[in-house]
């Protein structure tokens, strides 16, 4: 069944143009609902063509012909034929025709809501049309670019993030990428496992350097999203797939950049996608599979990182400014020495190891019937937490009944969570308890449900004093 | 105003909570039918009675008080609360039936009606199961 607002059926014929134009579509209802845009700048000139010509003969005092017919029949019955042919071909409307409208988006809700819902769903699909069109190429940056909203990547990131799009949607390296892709199957939508491993390399090694080629599931989840897309409902969870997987590359890469920190190394990091991408035209074979596995040709990527480090290496933070002159002033002052003290991110991507072992560590002591790292941790996927919400699966691979599902967005704040957990317990001798952590730490499904939801909520459970699980609770009552 | 602490109707399932993630209990549950009274209730009575019995006083009455506010008024989805406790079987269809029998199994023969909810406020806090204030004890 079709839902409200779509047409069942759309066409036009012209005695003006001396045949019986027929755009009907050919199924009922048209494919989406949509009225092909193309139809519809045709109707809207050939409209004004006749509109033009019969003012004239009514100028010169004849009767207008009215020759021009067209025929669109919604299914929403608080608007007409006639309202969806003004709003979408411009139909011209008689003087009563025309205050009967203007009274109704006055007086009429129903009447506005239908034509506004009516506009909505032909500009929907319209855009679903675009995308069905879009290559492979333009479908992973369009998902890319809906990273930087989706709040989980630091401003930082988001800014690497940004340079790397504009990098990537120049059209040169866009037909580069666009044939690398191709290379490994991505003509075939739907890519089955081992071509979504390549693109997952292909695209972290642009984004990232080799960093990135060890498996990354929400990096394949993001190519696998982004390449299946539908709508942009599709491309913002691919968005935010690509946002969890590639911020820990991001950090790794862009600190590994000649030690001169972050800030530095990220615009660093970003001139480099140019010149990887350039990599994967200039070498004949940048990429092979080895069992499933990408591997990039090493000389090729250390020829890149080199082009990429002198490219940072042109402009010292400590350069003299265009037009100032030089001769006369004291030289510059050396500069800065490399930091010495680890970086803050990598100190984070240390603690955040530290924290993912400890986690394996305690559930494994806590006994076989302990979950919190194995189903709740953020090593799991989000889709395996969908696939427990409406299908019962644990992350784990254990049959169950479908439950809210969730994991923690880091295994810091799990860490921080678990301690909270066994003080309360041990404080207070409760069993079963909920905490608030002090920000948003945890993300899943509710039962049987498709929409993220994330929360700061924390749910503790102990038996015989073991920790048997605790997870991000969902949807509280506040 | 006296204060509804809505983390006790959560609390009431106590025994029960998380227990989807335990995998023998899930088997042990699972061919329970949710929607027959008897079999719920004997779970109710085997598993949650005893651990409502054992609280103190002030938590009894809490617990009570809040059970009575929302089979009342009704004002919480009682679904959601009960599948964010990741129960190891299903609510009832009606999700609400779950807790009205906990009502029947812990005050049998008690009529749950509030007679003036109004005058409560709801404090929401999750926490509070173990930070009740003074003054409300």
């Amino acid at each position: 069944m079709h839902p409200p607002n779509n047409y069942v059926a759309y066409g036009y014929s012209s005695a003006a143009l001396g045949d019986d134009t027929n755009l009907e579509s050919p199924s009922l209802p048209p494919p989406g609902g949509v009225v092909d845009p193309a139809v519809i700048a045709r109707c809207r000139r050939e409209a004004e063509r006749i509109a033009a010509e019969d003012e004239e003969r009514v100028a010169r005092g004849k009767e207008p012909k009215n020759d021009f017919v067209r025929e669109i029949l919604p299914t929403n019955p608080n608007i007409s034929s006639d309202d969806l042919k003004r709003e979408l071909f411009g139909m011209l409307l008689e003087e009563d025709a025309r205050k009967r409208h203007a009274h109704r988006l006055k007086n009429d809700p129903a009447y506005v809501q239908g034509i506004k819902d009516a506009q909505a769903s032909q500009r929907k699909a319209e855009r679903q049309l675009a995308i069905q069109k879009m290559s492979g190429a333009e479908r992973l940056v369009e998902a890319i670019e809906r990273s930087i909203s989706s709040g989980n990547l630091s401003s930082e990131m988001r800014e690497q993030v940004k340079e790397m799009i504009a990098a990537l949607k120049d059209p040169r390296n866009q037909a580069i990428l666009g044939g690398a892709l191709a290379a490994v199957g991505i003509a075939q939508f739907t890519p089955a496992g081992p071509v979504v491993d390549s693109i997952v390399g292909i695209i972290g090694y642009i984004l990232a350097g080799k960093a990135v080629l060890e498996a990354a599931p929400d990096l394949a989840r993001f190519v696998t999203m982004a390449l299946e897309a539908k709508d942009d409902s599709d491309f913002d969870l691919a968005g935010q797939y690509f946002a969890r997987g590639i911020s820990p590359f991001l950090i790794q890469a862009g600190t590994t950049l000649a030690g001169v920190g972050v800030a530095k190394a990220t615009s660093a990091g970003a001139k480099l996608v140019g010149k990887r991408i350039a990599a994967l035209k200039v070498s004949k074979k940048p990429i092979t599979n080895e069992g499933g596995k990408l591997r990039v040709d090493p000389k090729v990527v250390a020829e890149a990182e080199a082009e990429g480090a002198t490219a940072t290496a042109g402009n010292p933070p400590n350069a003299q400014p265009k037009g100032s002159s030089g001769a006369t002033k004291p030289p510059a002052p050396p500069p800065p020495k490399p930091p010495t003290t680890p970086n803050p991110s990598v100190l984070a991507l240390e603690e955040e190891k530290a924290a993912a072992k400890a986690l394996a560590e305690m559930e494994a002591q806590a006994g076989s019937n302990s979950h919190f790292y194995s189903r709740h941790s953020p090593h799991t996927t989000l889709e395996e937490q969908f696939d427990r919400a409406t299908t019962g699966m644990t992350p784990d691979g254990v049959a169950g009944k479908p439950v809210d599902s969730g994991r923690f967005l880091s295994h810091r704040d799990q860490l921080e969570a678990v301690k909270i957990a066994e003080d309360t317990f041990k404080r207070t001798g409760q069993t079963t308890f909920s905490f608030e952590m002090h920000n948003i730490v945890g993300e899943g499904f509710t039962k049987g449900s498709a929409e993220l939801v994330r929360t700061s909520n924390v749910k503790a459970i102990f038996r015989h004093g073991k920790l048997i699980t605790l997870y991000p609770q969902l949807s509280p009552l506040k | 105003m006296p204060k509804i602490y809505s983390y006790l109707l959560d609390d009431l399932l106590g025994p029960l909570v998380g227990l989807a993630d335990h995998d023998e209990t899930v088997r042990k549950y699972w061919k329970v039918n949710p929607n027959d009274p008897n079999e719920i209730k004997e779970i109710i009575r085997t598993e949650l009675l005893p651990t409502y019995l054992s609280c103190d006083a002030v938590r009894k009455r809490l617990s009570k008080l809040c059970l009575m506010y929302y089979l009342t008024t009704s004002s919480v989805p009682f679904g959601r609360v009960y599948d964010s406790c990741l129960i190891p079987f299903d609510h009832p269809a009606n999700p609400r039936d779950f807790f009205l029998w906990i009502w029947e199994v812990f005050f049998p023969g008690e009529d749950y009606i509030l007679s003036n909810p109004d005058q409560y406020v709801v404090d929401n806090r999750p926490d509070v199961t173990y930070a009740i204030p003074p003054e409300e004890q």
